[in-house]
């Protein structure tokens, strides 16, 4: 509906559309005709509104919707024509200014409200490399990214979704790296989206994942504005939503995971044995607790003779069965696990202590549980946080191999963990598939696979996200032509 | 979109299924809690029935060397697997079998064809047929209930002195049961397992030393303390018991067979000047071949054998000889070792044609390398054998 | 013709096929069937077995650069029309079934025996069907996917098997060579035909693998290097069992454990054992894989899910009642289905050959 030229009108309208208490409104008189802002408490600088909007409107011979938008001493100005248009101004932070007798209005930032300052994201502490994280404010890190990458081709589409909620979407590429169609894929699939609120990014990944009831995630996540720099510079599309510090990446491949931000700041040797390292801290995050209640049901001799009798030492007079007591001590850990994560940090840290050492030392000593039963879960629980962002995932199929190997034995074992590649290979998001660059084998990409070759020799755009730009180094080329 | 349903709650009825075998233990299953693991078993006969001795790996025994033989469990049955199942029934025990890497023959076992319980063993899924095989002097069981200050478990400092030797000092002609099966059926049907005897600690007492040791502990005694000399080797032609090689002929015979690199040769009565001395030589390395050649129409055994040596000890000092390397083999030591050597196999070679057990797997070569004259000199080789030993000790450093 | 992109076979994934799947289906029970026959040249029987299924991957790769894109059942249909196809389809469901037979009931008995250490169970190798029916409902880009991976883990688990059993292996046990004759050697051969003819999936292959250059030369060097394995195992089990070897029913996990570093240490051989239970498991499943999309073609199945469902159910069905009469089942497989396997994995490729109707150089030739 357009914007009446009569302001009795407009202030009728505006007050059905935006009659909540945070809504502010200020009246007053310049050249004889009524200036009326509109703009919500707690979004907006009122020193800015008073110094830059209110100040020269008061110094207006003629009030006109130019001479207004001349005088705002604002770098963010627009016109509005509906009412419409100034409902979804003032709920963005906007301060929008009507006149009697204008037929239109003028909508100026003087946002301010308060937010986090950059930090260093707790779930990507390093040693080596940058320490700046992703904020709440979509603007900070659009900024933090525009710094990183400073070209043309580093788009970003802004768009809003959440009926309610109103959240800004930004997907950010850089053009002529990014596959063609990806981008279009992922805004498509973006603009389709319709629900009440997205709060964080997680809920737009869900609307923008291609299988809905799968195990694994489908999107890469980073906090960090290097990574999703590095990332999309791979050919992958970055999605900051505004209120979240977590940036989304697809296409997804399982390995970025296993890589850290840290490995591309150190030598590739210490990368590789850290990537390798994470690999098998894995695995026996995955398998140890499985193995051992299978050894200690079907197969006692795949474990030492010396190993096996501290075993009988320690499972000597506990009540439960082998399958009971690492079911019981995994729902400990898994407790314990929820508990210090949800508490406030004090408290959380003596919920460790107490779980930790007094619960798992008296559970031990009472002949609840045997120590190596306790050993398996702790360190099956510390490996699995070698990759922390396949935490939740890997934490269920813990789960499912332990009923698996306590249920049917090792050989079911070795099939369940067959399946789930079987799984993992049929498995493609965005036309890519998850255990690239291992299945399919793409040699070339297998330089920043889990052994890492230098950077220097990483010449080529990884050929997994299909890039039409493949060459991203001529470093090498130059050295030569140098030499030569 | 209905299929991804059907599959997910295939998949959460699987995982119910799961549950519910995890939980209630597979039905009833025999896990560790009810399971006897079996580290040694030990054959007798007594009277005309087997008696098989077991050595339970009891935790708590590990901790006390007295506990050794409360872990010790004896049954009798007509056959050998028969008395194993008796003492599963005995104890309430499930006896796991795969830990078992001993299997002791005692001496009166010896008498008959051994092959008839060691069969068993290398048929059997239950036990793994890589487990060493040996006899004994005296009672297999009362080498299990032997006490020793080498291990809380008395199987455990056997399998120690069997063990060891392989690719090391060659002390001893350790034998698994497959290897003893595969000479029995082998075409010349000969094999051999080391012979151990119980030495009390000390050296007062052998042999039976253990035996009585039981009758002590029953009525409150001390055990004595035992050690074991593995170093005689027993040779056996169609399961029998036919001959024995004595501790240099079993050093011999595996320093041509395997790579040696710690054994120790005994040389004595060396003459040097006037006098007679013993050297001990450390044999660091050795490349030994043993072929079997036709020659003639006749079969010739060509043993070449380097034995890289240093002087380790001698029984007199020499203040002129002290200053000297080790490597410097002097020529009397070296031609009375070349000596004792040939001796050694000559006796070896002796020994294999009295018995008839072909320890020196000759019939093997003649078959392999030979075939055509295979029929014709099978029955008669031992007999008809030229040797031909040509042994050379070098000093190294 | 058009290759969906992610639905092709390279000539790579191919070679890698080979290596992790041939392997690996020939280490548990073979050993202990071709020794009956050939005794200690039965490793002259593996290679003559391996150099016979050469001649199915020539005569595969030959028809693939014949027919460019073409897959095996329009080649059929397009010489010996629609119905000769469904026939010649149908032969081969009853080939893989027969072979899948042999070779789940080989699993089903190693894992019983030697894997669990209690009496087992009718629930003990019930996974084994899920995994099969599961595998079987894949697409085929999926089999190379899985191939890329599981290849590392056949070499690295064979390597490890025969390293650990490379000392205490008499390699002059199989002295005289072809001591045996020639007619237990072929007889050996026969008999091991239920478990060799790997090279005939690729016939339900070269409809997915895009031209490619110098083809040849990258298959045969990974197809003979996959086939060294098999022949290594007979050479090492003959080697290590030699009078013994005879009444050993599994090989796998015999031949490691008398190695001195097991002795002292422990069972670590079980890393690679459990590696080609892993990779075994897998390929086991191939024949029924191929039966499930010898339905497909022949009936036009749009759900593959429930094909493979069917034909999972229908050999679960067959192991059930066989369970008595194994023994029985096994020796007519080796005695009288070897002629069957003969004659489709063997005889029909290279029949195959004299299909030339349809192909891309008669087009080019109708063409000009």
């Amino acid at each position: 509906m357009k914007i009446a030229k009569e302001l009795a009108k407009s202030k009728k309208k505006l007050k059905n559309l935006l009659g909540s208490d945070d809504v502010k409104t200020l009246s007053f008189e310049v050249s004889g005709k009524e200036i009326f802002l509109v703009f919500l408490d707690g979004l907006t600088d009122k020193q800015a509104i008073g110094r830059q909007i209110m100040l020269p409107l008061k110094t207006l011979a003629e009030v006109t919707l130019d001479s207004m938008e001349n005088c705002i001493l604002e770098p963010e100005l627009k016109k509005l024509s509906s009412y419409a248009e100034i409902e979804e101004a003032v709920l963005a932070g906007d301060t929008v200014v009507l006149a009697d007798g204008v037929a239109g209005a003028v909508s100026a930032s003087a946002k301010m409200f308060e937010k986090r300052s950059v930090a260093e994201p707790p779930t990507a502490t390093v040693l080596q490399g940058p320490r700046e994280g992703f904020v709440e404010t979509l603007q900070t890190n659009v900024g933090m990214m525009r710094r990183r990458l400073k070209t043309q081709d580093l788009k970003f589409e802004q768009y809003t979704v959440g009926k309610y909620s109103g959240t800004t979407v930004c997907v950010c590429y850089v053009a002529g790296v990014v596959r063609p169609g990806l981008k279009e894929k992922i805004v498509k699939k973006i603009r389709e989206i319709d629900m009440d609120a997205v709060l964080d990014s997680s809920y737009i990944a869900h609307f923008l994942a291609e299988h809905n009831t799968s195990l694994f995630k489908q999107f890469g996540t980073t906090e960090k504005p290097d990574i999703l720099a590095a990332k999309i510079l791979e050919g992958r599309v970055g999605i900051l939503v505004d209120g979240s510090p977590i940036a989304l990446t697809a296409p997804y491949i399982l390995l970025e995971d296993f890589q850290s931000a840290e490995d591309y700041y150190v030598s590739r040797y210490r990368a590789s044995l850290g990537r390798v390292i994470r690999l098998i801290a894995t695995m026996i995050s995955l398998l140890a607790p499985a193995i051992f209640v299978a050894a200690q049901l079907f197969h006692l001799q795949i474990i030492p003779l010396t190993f096996l009798l501290t075993i009988v030492n320690s499972i000597k007079g506990i009540p439960l069965s082998p399958s009971f007591e690492m079911f019981f001590t995994l729902l400990i850990f898994e407790v314990l696990n929820e508990a210090s994560v949800r508490m406030p940090k004090y408290v959380g840290m003596v919920v460790s202590i107490v779980g930790g050492l007094v619960l798992g030392e008296t559970a031990v000593n009472a002949g609840i549980i045997s120590a190596p039963a306790l050993m398996i879960i702790a360190l099956s629980g510390i490996c699995l946080y070698t990759t922390p962002e396949l935490e939740r995932q890997f934490s269920v199929i813990r789960v499912i191999l332990l009923f698996v190997a306590g249920a049917f034995g090792a050989y079911a074992l070795l099939l369940a963990i067959a399946a789930f590649f079987i799984y993992l290979c049929s498995f493609e998001n965005y036309d890519t598939p998850l255990l690239a660059p291992y299945a399919p084998m793409a040699p070339k990409d297998l330089k920043d696979g889990f052994i890492k070759k230098d950077q220097g020799d990483e010449v080529l755009r990884p050929v997994t996200f299909q890039s039409p730009n493949k060459v991203r180094m001529r470093v090498r080329k130059e050295k030569k032509d140098n030499g030569v | 979109m209905k299929n991804k349903k059907i599959g997910i709650n295939v998949m959460l009825f699987g995982l119910i299924f799961c549950a519910l075998l995890y939980f209630s233990n597979n039905f009833g299953l025999i896990d560790i809690e009810k399971t006897a693991i079996i580290t040694a078993i030990g054959l007798d006969m007594a009277e005309n029935e087997y008696e098989v001795t077991v050595q339970i790996a009891v935790p708590q025994a590990s901790n006390a060397t007295k506990e050794n033989d409360k872990a010790v469990i004896s049954a009798t049955g007509a056959t050998a697997s028969e008395a194993l199942h008796q003492i599963g029934d005995i104890t309430g025990w499930y006896p796991n079998l795969g830990f078992c890497n001993l299997i002791v023959l005692g001496e009166d076992l010896l008498v008959g064809d051994v092959n008839v319980c060691v069969d068993y063993f290398s048929k059997t899924l239950k036990l793994q047929d890589s487990a060493c095989l040996t006899a004994c002097e005296g009672k297999a069981k009362d080498l299990l209930k032997a006490v020793t200050p080498l291990d809380s478990i008395s199987s455990f400092a056997i399998q120690k002195i069997l063990l060891k030797n392989p690719g090391m000092t060659s002390d001893v002609a350790t034998v698994d049961v497959k290897t003893f099966s595969v000479g029995y059926f082998s075409n010349a049907a000969s094999s051999h397992m080391p012979f151990i005897r119980a030495i009390e600690v000390g050296g007062a007492k052998s042999g039976k030393a253990a035996g009585e040791g039981e009758e002590q502990s029953g009525g409150g005694g001390q055990d004595p303390e035992m050690v074991f000399d593995a170093a005689y080797t027993a040779m056996f032609k169609d399961g029998y018991f036919v001959g024995m090689l004595d501790d240099h002929e079993t050093k011999t015979f595996n320093v041509l067979n395997e790579k040696v690199n710690e054994n120790f040769f005994i040389v004595d009565d060396v003459p040097i000047g006037e006098n007679k001395e013993n050297f001990l030589l450390n044999v660091s390395d050795n490349k030994c071949k043993v072929k079997l050649d036709i020659e003639n129409g006749v079969p010739v055994l060509k043993v070449n054998a380097r034995l890289f040596v240093r002087v380790e000890d001698r029984t007199a000092y020499q203040k002129e000889e002290a200053l000297k390397s080790n490597a410097l083999l002097p020529e009397p030591v070296a031609k009375k070792a070349q000596e004792d050597f040939v001796k050694y196999m000559l006796g070896i070679v002796k020994k294999c044609r009295e018995s008839g057990c072909d320890l020196l797997e000759l019939d093997n070569k003649l078959y392999r390398h030979h075939h055509k004259e295979y029929e014709r000199m099978r029955r008669t080789l031992y007999d008809d054998l030229q040797l031909r030993v040509n042994v050379e000790f070098s000093g190294v450093k | 013709m058009e290759y969906k992109a992610n639905d092709h076979f390279r000539i790579r994934n191919v070679c890698l096929f080979l290596i992790a799947f041939l392997p690996a289906t020939k280490i548990f029970l073979l050993p202990s069937v071709m020794v009956q026959a050939a005794r200690s040249d039965m490793w002259i029987s593996a290679a003559l077995n391996v150099l016979l299924d050469s001649l199915t991957l020539v005569a595969a790769l030959v028809l693939w650069k014949r027919y460019e894109g073409r897959d095996y059942y329009d080649i059929l249909s397009m010489n010996l029309g629609k119905t000769g196809a469904n026939i010649v389809y149908a032969l081969y469901f009853l080939c893989f079934v027969l072979k899948s037979y042999t070779l789940i009931s080989e699993q089903k008995l190693y894992v019983e025996r030697t894997l669990y250490e209690n009496t087992t169970t009718f629930f003990t190798f019930l996974p084994f069907f899920f995994f099969c029916g599961y595998l079987a409902s894949k697409k085929l880009f999926v089999l190379g996917r899985l191939a890329d991976i599981m290849f590392l883990i056949t070499v690295a688990s064979l390597v490890i098997l025969y390293a650990l059993s490379f000392a205490n292996t008499d390699f002059g046990a199989v002295l005289p060579v072809g001591v045996n004759g020639i007619g237990k050697i072929l007889s050996s051969s026969l008999r091991a035909l239920n478990w060799f003819g790997d090279s005939v999936y690729l016939f339900f292959l070269i409809g997915r693998i895009p031209p490619e250059k110098k083809a040849f030369i990258k298959l045969l060097p990974s197809y003979f290097f996959a086939g060294l394995f098999p022949v290594i195992c007979m050479l090492m089990f003959y080697g290590t069992f030699s009078s013994l070897a005879m009444r050993q029913e599994f090989a796998l996990t015999e031949i490691a454990k008398y190695s001195v570093a097991i002795n002292n240490i422990g069972r670590f051989d079980y890393i690679a054992i459990f590696g080609l239970l892993f990779t075994g498991g897998a390929a086991m499943c191939l024949p029924l894989y191929f039966a499930t999309e010898c339905l497909v073609k022949i009936f036009g199945f749009k759900k593959k899910v429930f094909v493979a469902l069917g034909v999972t159910v229908l050999i679960f069905a067959m192991i059930l009642l066989l369970k008595e009469h194994y023994a029985a089942a096994i020796g007519i497989s080796i005695r009288y289905l070897a002629y069957f396997f003969l004659l489709m994995s063997n005889v029909m490729p290279l029949l195959s050959l004299f299909l030339k109707k349809g192909a891309k150089d008669e087009k080019q030739k109708d063409r000009n």
